[in-house]
């Protein structure tokens, strides 16, 4: 199944006895792949190959499968995002009323693109779809916390208090 | 339990697909990702087996490999909205193919290049239909053959004999195909000025924006 | 405890009203998400630190969290109960307004009347138990009920949000909560829930809107060991966020409709398909399922029945496509969510290819309700095919956004201006978006549609999940159309051609139109491309992708010509094609950040002619430009928009003064050797003339006065145009080399046949003098007198009768001018009437405010409807009474009249300056296309007419225009003129010649700075002469004026990079 030019890593002890208590932790964790990645990733906050590999080895199906569920969902993560990721609001409410603004500047400030994290790994960027808070668009989640009717001004502002 | 295909009443048996039926009746429905094996995970991904539904179900365009068929059911596989519809599937695919046929280990054995003649669709030249890649292509062995750079339609009647084409059905208009043609013709050693000369002949036409790209690639 | 009886229930609903109207002093917060998102929690912070400090004070209030009520413009909302007294509602409350609220109102009862947005002194929403009712109210405060945000609402599936604790299920039961469920399980057959239920006409609300009940019996009809209920709360769509709102606010609900729905269709487990980025929702209904199964509400044997009812929730990982029902099932299945083409349907082949029924949250939410009050009830609300009412999320740049639940059939125009109070910042209404991705773009004019699936169906968009984002004329439709697509091309799942390759090359065509790459050809390849991919693609998403932009084009065309034939982004949206919002909205396209810019470097000479690049008319402009750009200036969003026209004013000023500093001359470019002909004196024609001149063809002007300047010199009253000013920038254009042939008619004094063979090219720059008619008896008397004729004979110095009583009908600029320039020619009493309100007058507000100072009096919502003629002398007028009924689909109110009731109005004289028209002149007998409102066809983007070489612009093309857009036809019209003769743009070589260069840093500016106000002579000192009225910025505010503009134009420039 491995294709001999891809190097993969040995997991520790450790790794291996946190995923198997994942995977014991699910009712049925053949159907509920969704889940078991969302832990995985919640655990090592990326879905790393090593531990695809092994998982989808102890519940039963390919590497592959797990790999086309992790790519095709915008949640999951194959590269480790920084301490802080910031979620730029695309929705529709949002971008009528110039989000696109916002997320440059946020590029700006942070010197990297969408998609991207700083060197220093304390932020990552993204834009996702809609946060359901149209009403007070534009709004930007920091990790969890929302921030609403936000102007490009403010950017700086709120960065600061996430380290 | 009979469906109507194309006005052809067809016996069938409840449970099968209208692709299925149309095959078995003669009928031919092209189809570029049904696979009988798979169809249950992969279904009706390509949408070329569309048919135009007229009674007995929902009237619209549907996909034959998933409709099931039921009594009273009368399709056709050639109406004109079927017909439009494939043809843009062809275009939309062909928009994301490397068609570069000449090194195309399928060449002259092609459905999809059948496909794109079938519906009338700009775009593949006629190494498509050559089947000189066997025996070795008529450029490798020095000859100018403008396969490459022409319209496909005739079913290489030239290069199959061994005469080069000389592009009497005109040079192709999509530029990303005419630009692995003069790459090809580049590595055969021909210059612009040869190719030019050659092209001008049935594609007076079409001289100037060969001759651009030319420019274009050799600087390259 | 568990529920076993209806008594059980009663129990536990008393507790619970016991909570909703407890004795101790409540604090409320309503702490869904977007309430969070504006600061509620850090609210709920302060106010317990601030309630420790209180706590000697012995209050003791309770801190309650709620959902959202839907007043998303009002948050963060805090309610305040007190024992036995309605709620409270206060909005927008921050830290101090928190601090004087408990100060005030909890501890001192009494209401903080400024902050206080209403009272829920009675029941809102249309349940049947628990209604709130209080019989003391505060006397100040509204009751919510009757704010317009809220009184056209009928709340169904919102019942509970924002009233009650999500998280309290003994609350949602003293509400009726599971007083349903118990009903069906005990009384009713499943079969009787279905019939119910489709009796009802209840369809789905995620979008498709199929008959609910009709899904339900293939469900059950299905046959199968095991079956399932699925709720969507995949909420995919961006706009839309009533689920959230419901699974946030009142979570059980959609339990009990679960409940409801799995025991009529026989299913025992269902799934909650939940999108992981509404984590509190995921939250409040894992608690609300543990507390379910708490009173064993869920679980085995449920409430005493022998009916088993398990709910799991599953967290989505963020797909759109998921929320398509077959892609939807896949994924809980745990496979990528691809959708699979229908039949077989779900409800035969669903869930782990068991029966399984899908219905999204919203649906389920309105269940409950159905089997309380009944079918009957149910199908008394709504429209004919769509029963029941809609919630949706009303949001963009709308006034008051927010969650609104209101009956199908509502009309649109009364959401958007009843409810949602119209758009923000007094922009203009431009487009409402609908249904998300799937859905479309319904224009202004289709206002009136009543909403419900059909309607908007046919108009090419849907009700979908129900998101309404209303758009101004900051919007860019082909940008709207773009972002949609972008999604849709991102989304998905990539299965089948038409939808993998098709989004992707629609997008790429939309980019390059966007980036003014776009040719006409694109548009035919859009349409096609549309058709097929809708009718070829597997699934829903695929299937609806093309539709908003085919509402786009079908209803804003002209936007998609401006980007390909014109390369201008009209809304200044898309970044290729605009450079400022101002200086694209300035017809003439006046660059003016940077003109502001070199006023602040105080470089007047500079800022002058920089101006003159694109206008030769800046001090003109200064005093009488209707100024569009200060309308779509971005300071407006933060404070206040720049006053843009006072500083041209400033800066003309400043150089007339002698004042300039370095002043670049006027470029010109080498004589070309071409003759050009300009008919008409007017501003368009002197702007062409000007331009022509300065590209290098020889012109002469042919005015048929004795003087230049058009409308300019006897349409506007000197006291607001100065008339030095006015010569000497028309000297300065005619400094440049131009001649003049004055008291020249063309078709009389000269052939028109002779200007075609003696030049090379003509402009026609003849204006619109004739006024419009009244159409009524007696106009015709001398008393009755012509606006326009007369304003210009006073401003001719002409002499002129008008009494010492004088009635000016109508409310342009014109009839305010009369008035004015009457009461300083020494009219004793002057009286304007118009039939609309004061607000609706096109005259500019300033010339209204300034004209009531002088003593002028107004009559509004009054329409003339007969002259009264006594003694061969018109001697008044009769007005109908009239007032504003509903709103158009402008978003004006329309006026209609009052009946038996009117006003009289005696007058020596009668002015009529309702409008005006282009007077009927010499080309209407040459070759010359004159469109049937008698104006001359030219083509909209080249200026030319259907003869060749000659070209037109201003009033006799547009119709009475405005000054700015008169110099910028005459400036395209140059533009284009010399393209022809020329074969190339050279406008633009000459506008490179002369570099400007000023401060490109960003200014650091965006607190509050107050807008510069004009001000304007006493009134006293304006009698018996004409001096000018509004006085010029002193410099100390013009130069801090100059510096609060945002400078747009340096961000997007780098953007560009």
């Amino acid at each position: 199944m491995m294709c001999e030019d891809v190097e993969v890593k040995e997991l520790t002890w450790e790794e291996k006895r946190t995923l198997d208590k994942i995977i014991g932790s699910l009712e049925d964790p053949k159907h509920d792949k969704l889940r078991l990645l969302q832990l995985v990733q919640n655990e090592y906050l990326s879905l790393r190959d090593e531990h695809m590999r092994y998982v989808a080895d102890k519940i039963g199906t390919s590497y592959t499968d797990l790999y086309g569920i992790a790519t095709f969902y915008s949640l999951f993560n194959l590269n480790p995002p920084g301490r802080h990721t910031i979620s730029v609001c695309m929705g529709t409410g949002c971008h009528v009323k110039g989000a696109q603004r916002i997320m440059k500047k946020l590029e700006k400030v942070l010197g990297i693109k969408v998609n991207g994290t700083t060197k220093d790994q304390r932020f990552s960027l993204k834009s996702v779809r809609c946060l359901g808070c149209c009403g007070l668009a534009p709004v930007i989640m920091v990790d969890d916390q929302t921030f609403g009717r936000v102007r490009t001004g403010q950017i700086e502002g709120i960065l600061e208090d996430f380290e | 339990m009979k469906i109507l295909i194309d006005g052809k009443g067809c016996e069938c048996q409840p449970g099968q697909n209208v692709l299925d039926v149309a095959t078995e009746n003669g009928i031919d429905i092209p189809t570029l990702c049904f696979n009988k094996l798979i169809s249950d995970i992969r279904p009706a991904g390509c949408r070329m087996c569309i048919v135009e539904v007229l009674a007995g179900g929902r009237p619209g365009l549907e996909s034959s490999c998933t409709l099931p068929v039921t009594d009273g059911l009368s399709v056709s596989t050639k109406s004109q909205a079927v017909y439009n519809e494939r043809r843009e599937l062809i275009e939309l695919l062909l928009s994301e193919h490397e068609q570069d046929c000449r090194n195309c280990a399928i060449s002259g054995d092609c459905n999809f290049a059948k496909l794109c003649r079938d519906y009338d669709v700009d775009g593949v030249p006629v190494c498509s239909e050559c089947p000189n890649q066997k025996e070795g292509c008529l450029l490798s062995r020095g000859v100018l053959c403008l396969g490459p750079i022409t319209y496909a339609n005739c079913n290489a009647f030239c290069t199959r004999k061994g005469d080069p084409c000389e592009s009497c059905f005109s040079v192709l208009s999509n530029e990303d195909v005419l630009k692995f043609g003069i790459r090809a013709f580049a590595k055969a050693g021909f210059t612009k000025e040869d190719i030019i000369e050659a092209a001008k002949v049935f594609s007076y036409d079409r001289v100037k924006v060969l001759e651009k790209l030319i420019i274009k690639e050799e600087l390259r | 405890m568990s529920i076993k009886t209806i008594e059980d229930l009663d129990e536990m609903a008393k507790i619970g009203m016991k909570n909703l109207e407890s004795n101790r002093p409540k604090i409320i917060f309503g702490q869904a998400t977007c309430g969070i998102a504006a600061g509620a929690n850090k609210l709920v912070d302060f106010t317990k630190e601030y309630l420790g400090y209180l706590q000697e004070t012995g209050i003791d209030p309770e801190i309650v969290s709620v959902g959202c009520i839907g007043m998303c413009f009002a948050e963060p909302i805090v309610d305040i109960q007190l024992p036995g007294k309605p709620r409270i509602t206060y909005e927008n409350v921050d830290a101090n307004k928190m601090k004087r609220i408990i100060d005030e109102h909890l501890l001192n009862q009494r209401l903080v009347r400024e902050y206080a947005m209403g009272q829920l002194s009675e029941e809102l929403s249309e349940v049947e138990h628990g209604r709130l009712k209080y019989s003391w109210t505060y006397e100040a405060a509204p009751s919510l009920k009757e704010l317009p945000f809220l009184s056209r609402q009928v709340r169904i599936a919102l019942r509970n949000c924002g009233i009650i604790d999500p998280e309290s299920i003994e609350q949602y039961v003293a509400r009726g909560g599971y007083r349903s469920a118990f009903k069906a399980l005990k009384y009713l057959k499943p079969q009787g829930v279905i019939d119910e239920v489709k009796g009802s006409g209840l369809r789905g609300r995620g979008g498709a809107g199929f008959t609910t009940g009709l899904k339900w019996q293939f469900a059950r009809n299905a046959e199968g060991d095991q079956k399932y209920v699925i709720c969507n709360a995949d909420e995919g769509d961006p706009g839309a966020y009533m689920d959230r709102g419901i699974l946030e606010g009142d979570p059980h609900s959609v339990i009990e409709g679960m409940l409801i729905g799995g025991y009529a269709i026989g299913a025992t487990v269902g799934y909650v398909y939940i999108r992981a980025e509404y984590p509190l929702a995921i939250k409040r209904l894992k608690k609300a399922i543990e507390r379910a199964k708490e009173y064993n509400i869920l679980g085995e044997n449920i409430m005493g029945s022998d009916f088993s009812f398990d709910l799991k929730i599953l967290e989505g990982a963020g797909a759109f496509v998921c929320g398509e029902e077959t892609a939807l099932i896949a994924s809980i299945e745990g496979k990528r969510g691809e959708p699979k083409p229908r039949p077989p349907f779900p409800a035969n082949s669903g869930l782990f290819k068991k029966p399984s029924n899908v219905n999204n949250v919203e649906t389920w939410a309105n269940v409950p309700m159905v089997l309380e009050k009944g079918a009957r009830w149910f199908q008394n609300i709504g429209t004919e095919k769509s029963k029941g009412t809609k919630v949706f999320s009303l949001v963009g740049k709308i006034q008051r956004s927010g969650l609104v639940e209101i009956p199908m059939g509502t009309k649109m125009k009364d959401i958007i201006y009843d409810i949602g109070g119209g758009m923000q910042k007094g922009r203009t209404f431009k487009a409402v978006q609908t249904g998300g991705p799937s859905g479309g773009c319904i224009p202004a004019k289709h206002l009136d549609v009543e909403v419900d699936y059909e309607n908007l169906d046919a108009l090419g968009s849907i009700v979908g999940s129900g998101g309404m984002v209303a758009m101004d004329e900051d919007t860019c439709m082909v940008d709207i159309a773009r972002y949609f697509l972008d999604f849709c091309a991102e989304e998905s799942c990539g299965q089948c051609t038409p939808c993998r390759v098709g989004t992707t090359r629609m997008l790429g065509i939309l980019n390059r139109i966007s980036q003014g790459g776009g040719s006409l050809k694109d548009v035919e390849l859009l349409k096609r491309l549309s058709t097929q991919v809708r009718d070829g693609s597997l699934c829903a998403l695929g299937g609806t992708s093309p539709n908003p932009i085919m509402t786009t084009m079908d209803y804003f065309m002209d936007e998609y010509e401006q980007h390909i034939l014109n390369k201008k982004c009209p809304a200044s949206v898309c970044a290729a094609l605009f450079r400022t919002p101002c200086q694209d909205t300035c017809p003439a396209g006046t660059d003016v950040p940077a003109h502001l810019q070199l006023i602040a470097e105080k470089r007047f000479g500079e800022a002058y002619q920089l101006q003159r690049e694109d206008n030769p008319f800046p001090a003109v402009c200064g005093r009488v430009c209707d100024h569009p750009c200060e309308a779509r200036c971005q300071r407006g969003m933060l404070d206040e928009s720049v006053s843009v026209m006072a500083m041209h004013r400033y800066c003309a000023d400043k150089v007339f003064e002698g004042k300039a500093g370095y002043m670049p001359a006027t470029s010109m470019l080498e004589p070309t050797g071409n003759k050009v002909a300009v008919v008409g004196g007017g501003p368009s024609g002197l702007t062409a003339a000007y331009f022509l001149k300065r590209l290098g063809h020889e012109v002469t002007i042919y005015e048929k006065e004795s003087e230049l300047g058009g409308m300019l010199n006897w349409g506007i009253p000197p006291y607001r145009l100065p008339r030095d000013v006015l010569k000497r920038e028309i000297q300065m254009i005619l400094d440049l080399g131009i001649d003049v042939e004055l008291e020249t008619a063309v078709g009389k004094d000269i052939k028109f046949d002779d200007l075609m063979e003696e030049y090379d090219g003509i402009y026609l720059g003849i204006g619109a003098q004739k006024d419009v008619p009244l159409n009524l008896e007696n106009e015709d008397l001398p008393q009755v007198l012509n606006g326009m004729e007369l304003l210009r004979k006073m401003n001719l110095g002409e002499e002129v009768d008008i009494g010492d009583r004088l009635l000016v009908i109508g409310g342009g600029n014109v009839s305010v001018d009369v008035a004015r320039t009457a009461k300083r020619l020494g009219c004793k009493k002057v009286i304007v009437a118009y039939r609309r309100e004061e607000l609706d007058m096109p005259a500019y507000p300033e010339e209204i405010s300034e004209a009531k100072k002088e003593g002028i009096e107004f009559y509004f919502l009054v329409s003339p409807e007969r002259i009264i003629k006594e003694d061969g002398k018109a001697t008044g007028v009769v007005f109908r009474k009239m007032q504003m009924d509903e709103f158009t689909r402008w978003g004006r109110r329309k006026p209609v009249p009052v009946e038996y009731e009117t006003v009289t109005i005696m007058a020596d004289n009668i002015v009529t300056a309702i409008g005006q028209q282009v007077e009927d002149t010499f080309y209407e007998k040459s070759e010359m296309v004159i469109n049937y409102r008698h104006r001359i066809d030219v083509d909209k983007y080249t200026m030319e007419t259907s003869m060749p070489k000659v070209f037109a612009g201003g009033d006799a093309v547009l119709g009475p225009a405005t000054l700015i857009e008169a110099v910028a036809h005459g400036k395209n019209a140059a533009r284009q003129m010399d393209i022809k003769l020329v074969g190339r743009d050279t406008l633009s070589e000459l506008q490179e010649k002369t570099p400007y260069e000023y401060s490109m840093e960003i200014p650091d500016n965006e607190h509050k700075i107050q807008r510069a106000t004009l001000q304007t002579i006493p009134p006293k000192e304006r009698e018996n002469n004409f001096n000018e009225v509004v006085m010029c910025l002193d410099d100390e505010c013009a130069i801090r004026e100059s510096k609060r503009c945002l400078r747009c134009d340096i961000i997007e420039e780098e953007d560009l990079l």
